[in-house]
């Protein structure tokens, strides 16, 4: 990985953390009409599949471990410190399966998110029952909802990190299907 | 191959050290580096906003120039509204503190933690420079949003009404009885009662009861209303709930209290109940700072309401009167 790369995905990374903290979890949404039962998309979460659909299971368990410690360490902070760390790095691992070498596939993408989501969800909703934050038998929704919302997200979130991928690596032109 | 081993070190340190252990003070170190780009963010994203809110609905005809002149005077129209919506919150906020006599430092919501999140946090533009600390705390308008958990330079987290680790010594309008509420996701929030006697109706507000030397709660600030009481078998304490006056997801200004009052308040400064005489309850207007003498706001001119709500300095709301006098 090089320098330029990994500074572009690092960025990556940040600017997905700051929209997710500053614009997304805001409930107070022009008209408040955003009302959804889960939780919305996980932009940071989403750039790490991204990685991971790139460059595979280990890149994926990288990037996962250090959005993770970012948005552990980062305001307004999280529960357990590091906790979110394992959550996106396993996320990141498992998203890592789908990745096929030179292939751009879509499904094989949103495969990857629901994957992604459906591991990270799952360990931040059991952390947040254990804490008494959220009901057992609310947890399923909000895991689905998460994930559901992941999947419009990724929609938009994985073309724009593919793009800057190949912007920065300068890779030849490469198809994109279904 | 060494970033599990980091993060694996870290959970343990967290664990083992519990809060206000290493574990944030890492955190408060990181909120120096990350703060201020919290803040830009959020700056950025609220300039954003504020475009798209305008610019909905009136993009779909620009084909004339009048039409397009039309479009930019509404605008500015709805920038005015929501510049009025900021200076209501303020006012708002203002005569909270005025009446309860607390020293607030207004500051703004500029990351919130999202629902999924273990934790109910949010990060506000205001930090150890501007002179908060650890365990003060965090009220709006409307009454209690919650606690102060880690301070960096410029930005500070507070924990929030709605977590479960949350919880404050409240004490009933009227009565006078204590309990405790507690946070409860996004359910309403728990209510322990420690008297199994008197008669509790719905609808019954409540006040912080307050801390030893203020901190971490104030005493006096209005956190909500009962909506139910019942007595659990076996049990001395009466369980209920309590739907707070503030939905924290939802605020944007909020002050933090960085000088408790030298007398608690007690439930005076509830919003006047809408059936109670207007002369029983003292109803400031929000005007009340710009006409006037006021009682709330006697000691100290209007100086706070003119810096602006993006103003995070120090702004002094003090009086050296009770605010209401039966």
């Amino acid at each position: 990985m090089t320098g330029t790369r990994a500074a572009a995905l690092a960025a990556a990374v940040l600017l997905a953390r700051m929209l997710d903290v500053a614009v997304l979890s805001r409930s107070s949404w022009p008209g408040g009409w955003w009302t959804w039962p889960g939780a919305p998309a996980d932009l940071t979460l989403l750039v790490v599949v991204a990685i991971a659909v790139l460059d595979g299971s280990r890149a994926g368990a990288v990037a996962g471990l250090l959005a993770g410690l970012l948005v552990d360490l980062g305001p307004p902070g999280s529960g357990l410190l590091g906790l979110t760390a394992v959550a996106y790095g396993l996320a990141g691992a498992a998203a890592g399966r789908w990745h096929r070498r030179g292939e751009r596939v879509i499904v094989l993408g949103l495969g990857a998110v629901v994957t992604a989501g459906l591991v990270a969800g799952g360990i931040r909703a059991g952390e947040a029952v254990v804490r008494g934050a959220l009901d057992i038998a609310h947890a399923p929704v909000v895991i689905m909802g998460g994930t559901a919302a992941d999947v419009v997200g990724a929609l938009v979130v994985l073309p724009l990190v593919l793009r800057l991928h190949r912007l920065v690596v300068g890779d030849p032109v490469e198809l994109v299907r279904w | 191959m060494p970033l599990v081993v980091f993060v694996a070190l870290v959970v343990v340190v967290d664990l083992v050290t519990g809060p206000g252990g290493a574990a944030d003070q890492l955190r408060s170190g990181a909120s120096t580096v990350l703060g201020p780009i919290s803040r830009a963010a959020s700056a950025t994203g609220r300039a954003v906003a504020d475009a798209a809110r305008g610019f909905t609905g009136a993009s779909r005809r620009e084909t004339d120039r009048l039409r397009r002149e039309n479009d930019a005077l509404r605008l500015a129209a709805r920038a005015n509204a929501e510049d009025r919506r900021r200076a209501a919150e303020l006012d708002a906020l203002l005569r909270t503190a005025g009446l309860g006599q607390y020293r607030v430092v207004p500051a703004r919501v500029v990351a919130i933690a999202d629902a999924a999140a273990p934790q109910a946090l949010a990060t506000l533009d205001a930090g150890s420079r501007d002179g908060i600390r650890p365990d003060q705390t965090v009220l709006s308008g409307a009454g209690l949003v919650g606690r102060v958990l880690r301070v960096g330079p410029t930005t500070c987290d507070v924990l929030l009404i709605t977590d479960p680790g949350f919880s404050v010594g409240v004490r009933l309008e009227g009565t006078g009885l204590i309990g405790v509420a507690s946070g409860a996701g996004k359910r309403p929030m728990d209510l322990r009662l420690l008297d199994a006697q008197t008669q509790v109706d719905a609808g019954t507000r409540l006040v912080t009861l307050g801390s030893a030397g203020g901190r971490p709660f104030v005493p006096g600030v209005p956190v909500g209303e009962v909506r139910t009481v019942q007595t659990a078998a076996g049990t001395l304490a009466r369980l209920g709930s309590v739907a707070p006056f503030v939905r924290p997801a939802t605020v944007d200004l909020v002050g933090v209290v960085v000088q408790p009052p030298r007398q608690d308040p007690r439930d005076a400064v509830l919003p006047p109940q809408p059936t109670d005489a207007p002369a029983a309850t003292p109803t400031p207007a929000p005007t009340s700072a710009s006409s006037g003498p006021s009682p709330t706001l006697s000691s100290t001119p209007s100086s706070a309401p003119s810096a602006g709500p993006s103003a995070a300095s120090p702004s002094a709301v003090a009086s050296d009167r009770r605010a209401a006098s039966p």
